[in-house]
């Protein structure tokens, strides 16, 4: 049985919205509302383009429109004097509830790595991250494992009631914080950062955040008031040898020469 | 023509769209970050003009301390230029300073050390706001308030702000321990006073210090409301008062982050038990 | 016809006059080279010393963005345009095809218009900026110098060739024995050669040492001897040779405009890349300490001019499409115009199909540099102020893609016997469509405090994952793919039955063939820098693999299941594509972007094969039909004017981005701006702009393309009056391609 390009067009477009509100919910989690309305938006308009893309079935799909428009027929028309009386009406229902909004206040934008700065004060003291590449307990290799060891101890007393026992952000804290706290095992996160980038993240905690960060009420705190140094740096160490991730290393053009590369 | 037109309001509509996606988001402007202006090689007047613009700006001190009248809150701070170096000497002063820059930036960051007769411990640490350059600064200023200005831009102060190792074995001492933030336990009013609120807030009586006075807060607003102003005192500014002031300052004093959450409550409680009156 | 022989003996003595002034322009540029290896020392300006001006209502920057924006779109169309008219005149002289030349002359007039308008905001955007940042541009004059003179005569050459080009086009055909032609053709080739024989002569000294300082002196000599040899093989009594074709003569301008456009390009380039990622500052110093040419040859100067070099002729092919679907739709029904214009159309977004394809990749070399020179502006770009921008960039795109694709579809409506391939269509178009959504999906969601609690956290547990690099190049690998699918079947819509591949032409086999094994040979060469021990056994199942693939598709061919083959193609690439997207996730970030290399090349691999196997087997096979031009709905050219705008608002956004980028520095970490307008604007703010931009640009090349119509009317009329002929019709575009 053939179906017709409206009915085709329809079910399409139920399906779309079937997958998008009902299936990727179940799966996983609800699609916040923008995306969810680029989602049917672009449907829509693909569903445009494949009705159009060739001239009869084009046709097919115009001609009750245009019947439905210019026909006079005793059916279409007082049909058509509905539809032109219902459609602005629909229209202004759905624009004026959109437009009165709801009580919820409206979505924010998250910037999930934000920018470092050039330099930071860490607790008087100025730092110039670019010139950290890697860690500077790594250039003391006879004692990695002893900075490592010591690292794992410091992440159980100060990071673990977040972070978690697995360093996926599972820990006992984490499901009262918006946002959560980081999953350092994802590949997303540490595995894309420099050490340095770290140290700066855990130095300044969610305070410490540049502008583009906010709205942003993160409750990592200014570990700079109460660790070293050296121990952020050991910290550090523990997260990439406990996770495998390696960091990630600038090869930095700047300064003099950069080119022919 | 008329195609003309047509492919022009086709376009003009192509064009709109993608403006409306661009400003569909929410918005965000980056501003550039706000540069000192100090540089090692400025003149001793040059530290102390910048100092003074630190001193009755962002440093935010003038809310309390005063230059040539009685401080309510907070001690006169004319002549300490001189008064400085004399007081490392006397014997109820217990810290570690031995000169009279040393002291004042021994005062920025660890206020309690001395505290001088007469007044409240209500300072929070300030030393971590400035950067060396800004230090060296406001005690150049402070310095010229009766005395001669004798730090420069190179003069560093390691004893207290670190320099390289140093500041591996000074940090964690003002820190506490870490993780256990225990509760100090103590009654609501202790705990009002320990944590300087009392230096901006009045509890006991309807009288406008820099903050708005609390004495009646438990008959005007309730717990829920008292505690998010603590937590975000900017979410809702009692009229008059300037924002993101005492953000700034709790900031500064580490309030946020070793207050525990039983003193919170006990402090709450406290403040929600005001009704004005007694 | 009498006129025309005057006016050629006049051309002939001022292109004589002219060729002597090119020689001494090239003398004078000789000495400015010198002057760029001269090194220099220029102090940064402090904060004290920066002045800036101001531009009342708008603003300086909003002044300075939209003139150098504008610019920018000009200089774009003039630099790219020329390369596919110089394609399509050379298709155009080897097939013998008199419809492929008209179209390139006819692209030329569109060009010679532009041209000047490009000189004019140039000039503009100078004054603007001496005016507005003179600090500033006083400190880059004096490291640019010696580059910005080469640029200005660079310039020079560019206008004489250009018109050389333009107003020669009608003279300069058939052959001529005389030997100021035979001179002329011969010094033009030398000329045109020349780049090519330093490049030739660079290459042992790459392995023998001697540098640059051996090269250029050989290769003086090397012209020498080569302008010798031409010449004595152009006046040999008797016979013909290519230097006494005045096609070629004329091919040769075409080629000159090129290398001058291409040069300009570059040289502004390495201004506009130098404060993005500067090279030769001294910050302890506070100098800038080298040459010219330390300074040009900056980090990220070479990604940038492959990114607009391609970008250019993606623009100018949909700009053109942009100006066919406008005369399409403004002439008559079943006109001839009107099959002219919609072959025009068909042909300039072909050119723009072709730019595309390739521009994610030059892009992705862009960002991945910028972000090797700097973290923070990577992160800037990728994660930080400028992330939202790319989501934006993916509706550009998208809609790119899809409308491309939509064009090709409803072009079958003219293809007699396409009506074979209709099923497809909704396939694609399913597979264009989740790579869309999926490509538009961002990494940090705009999401109200309700729903990210819903969702358990920032990142949506399912959607998250489509956020990030891994999805996004395997979606747009699949998109390329798909396309080239689209291309591919609109091609062979109105082949009839193939002929027996043993009837093909040995050429055609051994063609095939090598084709097949160069495609091997160059996938292993872009994959041979991944090859580390670690990843070796995977790398050679991987090489094992898609030779296999290729080895089949070519047996196949071999024994006509020829589209089978390809099939196999697409869909070995297609595997490897999906299954690099996801194995991405499991490994570390520096192995991923090698990853996304090997999802390219198996991509060029079939572009490569799959493209030689269908013209190979299509070759004589008989036609269903004539393919009707000018018979498609006119919503296709309404398709072509979304093309060409969105790639002029691309293009906007994508300057924003570049300059945006450094946000509060004039030169990125070195030098601050100091003025007002040292804040990075919103998006919304930056649409606002570009929008404008765009719709002006749009008024002036309308302006300007209604110019150039004007002129060919004109021209039309007065020689069907001198000929006291009918005015000419244009002839519609033969089927042939």
């Amino acid at each position: 049985m053939r179906l017709s390009i409206h009915l085709k067009s329809l079910l399409t477009l139920l399906v779309a919205i079937f997958v998008f509100s009902v299936v990727v919910p179940f799966v996983s989690a609800p699609i916040p509302g923008q995306l969810y309305g680029w989602y049917v938006i672009t449907t829509l308009f693909v569903i445009y383009l494949y009705v159009s893309s060739s001239e009869a079935s084009w046709e097919e799909f115009i001609s009750p429109v245009r019947q439905l428009l210019l026909a006079r027929t005793a059916l279409m028309k007082p049909l058509r004097i509905v539809v032109f009386i219902v459609v602005p009406l629909l229209c202004g229902w759905y624009f004026s509830t959109w437009a009165a909004g709801g009580s919820a206040p409206p979505g924010g934008l998250r910037v999930i790595h934000p920018t470092p700065p050039s330099s930071v004060n860490f607790q008087g003291k100025q730092l110039v991250l670019q010139d950290i590449p890697v860690s500077p307990i790594r250039k003391d290799e006879a004692h990695l494992a002893e900075h490592i060891e010591n690292g794992r101890i410091i992440y159980y007393e100060n990071c673990f009631f977040c972070h978690g026992d697995a360093l996926q952000g599972k820990g006992h804290f984490a499901q009262g914080f918006n946002p959560a706290p980081a999953d350092f095992q994802a590949s997303g996160t540490i595995a894309q950062l420099s050490e340095s980038y770290l140290f700066w993240r855990i130095a300044k905690g969610g305070p410490g955040l540049p502008s583009e960060s906010t709205p942003w009420d993160s409750a990592m705190p200014i570990w700079e008031d109460f660790l070293t140094e050296e121990e952020i740096w050991q910290v550090i160490a523990y997260l990439y040898d406990t996770t495998g991730h390696e960091p990630r290393v600038m090869d930095h053009g700047g300064g003099e020469g950069g080119g022919g590369h | 023509m008329l195609t003309f037109l047509k492919v022009l309001a086709f376009n003009g509509l192509v064009v709109l769209f993608f403006w409306y996606v661009g400003n569909s988001i929410p918005q965000q402007r980056k501003d550039p970050p706000k540069e000192s202006d100090l540089t090692a090689d400025m003149a001793p007047e040059s530290f102390v003009a910048a100092g003074e613009e630190i001193f009755y700006g962002k440093g935010t001190c003038a809310l309390c301390h005063t230059i040539g009248e009685k401080g309510e809150r907070c001690p006169n701070l004319a002549g300490i230029g001189e008064l400085a170096g004399a007081r490392v000497q006397e014997a109820s002063y217990q810290g570690d300073a031995s000169s009279g820059p040393e002291y004042m930036v021994e005062s920025l960051h660890n206020p309690a050390v001395y505290v001088v007769d007469g007044y409240q411990p209500t300072m929070p640490a300030m030393g971590r706001q400035l950067n060396d350059l800004e230090m060296v600064a406001v005690v150049a200023f402070l310095q010229s308030l009766g005395g001669e200005v004798t730090v420069t831009g190179e003069t560093r102060f390691p004893k207290y702000r670190g320099e390289g190792d140093a500041a591996v074995a000074e940090a964690p001492a003002a820190g506490a321990a870490p993780a256990a933030v225990a509760a100090a336990g103590g009654t609501g009013q202790e705990l009002a006073a320990q944590w300087g609120c009392i230096a901006c807030h009045s509890l006991d009586a309807p009288v406008r210090l820099v903050g708005p006075s609390l004495w009646d807060i438990g008959s005007r607003q309730d717990e829920s409301f008292i505690r998010e102003s603590i937590l975000k005192p900017d979410a809702v500014i009692a009229e008059g008062f300037p924002p993101s002031l005492m953000k700034l300052t709790l900031d500064g004093t580490g309030f946020y982050q070793k207050l525990a959450i039983q003193d919170l409550n006990t402090l709450v409680d406290y403040l929600a038990s005001l009704k004005g009156g007694g | 016809m009498r006129r025309y022989r005057v006016n050629n003996a006049q051309e002939q003595a001022a292109k004589r006059r002219s060729l002597a002034l090119m020689f001494l322009v090239g003398l004078l540029l000789l000495g400015v080279c010198a002057e760029i290896v001269q090194a220099v020392e220029v102090p940064l300006p402090t904060k004290e010393d920066m002045v800036y001006g101001d531009f009342p209502v708008v603003g300086r920057r909003v002044a300075v963005w939209v003139i150098a924006q504008l610019h920018l779109m000009f200089g774009a169309f003039v630099v790219g345009v020329p390369l596919f008219i110089l394609i399509i005149e050379i298709l155009g002289a080897a097939t013998k095809n008199q419809h492929y030349d008209d179209l390139a002359h006819e692209f030329t007039r569109l060009l010679s218009v532009a041209f000047s308008t490009t000189a004019i905001f140039g000039g503009i955007l100078v004054f603007f900026l001496i005016g507005l940042y003179p600090t500033f541009m006083n400190f880059l004059a004096s490291i640019f110098f010696p580059s910005m003179v080469v640029y200005v005569f660079l310039f020079f050459g560019e206008s004489f060739s250009m018109y050389l080009y333009y107003f020669g086009w009608d003279v300069l055909k058939g052959t001529s024995r005389s030997v100021g032609t035979v001179i002329g053709t011969t010094a033009l080739s030398v000329l045109v050669l020349y780049p090519g024989l330093l490049l030739l002569l660079a290459l042992p000294s790459l392995f023998m040492g001697g540098g640059w300082a051996v090269s250029f002196p050989v290769s003086f000599g090397l012209a020498g001897v080569l302008f010798i040899a031409l010449l004595a093989h152009g006046l040999r009594p008797g016979k013909s040779s290519f230097v006494q074709s005045r096609k070629w003569m004329h091919i040769c301008f075409g080629i000159l405009l090129n290398y001058f456009g291409l040069i300009l390009m570059m040289i502004s380039n390495s201004w506009a890349t130098f404060m993005t990622s500067p090279s030769g500052i001294n910050l302890d110093t506070g100098m800038f300490q080298g040459t010219t040419w330390d300074a040009m040859r900056n980090f990220t100067w070479m990604p940038v001019n492959l990114h607009r070099f391609i970008a250019n002729i993606a623009f100018g092919g949909s700009v053109v499409a942009a100006y066919a679907a406008f005369r399409f739709l403004s002439s008559a029904r079943n006109s001839p115009e009107r099959a002219h214009y919609d072959w025009m159309g068909y042909i300039g977004n072909f050119i723009a199909l072709i730019g595309l394809i390739p521009l994610p990749f030059a892009g992705y070399w862009l960002g991945r540099e910028i972000y090797g020179y700097d973290q923070q502006l990577g992160i800037t770009m990728m994660g930080g102020i400028f992330s939202w921008l790319f989501i934006l960039q993916a509706v550009l795109i998208g809609a790119l893609f899809l409308g491309a694709n939509y064009y090709l579809w409803l072009g079958m409506e003219r293809i007699p016997g396409s009506e074979r391939y209709r099923k497809f269509t909704p396939v694609m178009l399913g597979v264009l469509t989740v790579c869309f959504l999926v490509w538009l999906t961002p990494h940090s969601l705009v999401a109200s405090l309700e729903e990210a609690r819903r969702m358990g956290g920032a990142h949506h547990p399912m959607l998250g994952v489509f956020g990030v690099m891994s999805a996004k190049n395997t979606v747009v690998n699949l998109m390329i793919l798909t396309t080239f699918l689209s291309f591919l079947l609109y091609r062979r819509g109105n082949k009839g039955e193939r002929l027996p591949f043993a009837q093909q032409s040995g050429a055609s086999k051994v063609t095939l063939m090598i084709v097949a094994a160069l495609g091997i040979v160059l996938m292993w060469q872009l994959n041979a820098p991944l090859a580390d021990p670690a990843l070796m056994t995977g790398l050679l199942l991987l090489w094992g693999f898609e030779t296999l693939a290729v080895v089949a598709a070519v047996a196949l061919t071999l024994n006509d299941r020829g589209t089978l083959g390809q099939g196999l193609l697409f869909a070995m690439s297609a595997l490897v594509v999906v299954f690099y997207g996801i194995y991405g996730y499991y490994v570390e970030a520096i192995v991923r972007i090698g990853f996304s290399i090997l999802q390219v090349s198996s991509v060029l691999l079939v572009l490569l094969v799959a493209t030689t196997i269908d013209i190979v087997i299509f070759r004589g096979a008989p036609l269903v039909g004539a393919i009707n031009w000018g018979r498609i709905p006119e919503r296709a050219q309404y398709v072509l004017f979304l093309l060409a705008t969105s790639f002029t608002w691309l293009m906007g956004l994508m300057g924003y981005a570049r300059s945006g980028l450094r946000t509060h520095w004039h030169i990125f970490n070195v030098m601050r701006d100091y003025s007002s307008d040292a804040f990075t604007p919103t998006l919304g703010y930056a649409c606002g702009v570009i929008s404008i931009i765009v719709l002006v640009f749009m008024l002036l090349v309308s302006f300007i393309f209604w110019l150039a119509h004007m002129g060919s009317l004109g021209h039309a009329q007065e020689e069907a009056v001198l000929h006291g002929a009918p005015s000419p019709v244009l002839q519609p575009g033969g089927g042939a391609d």
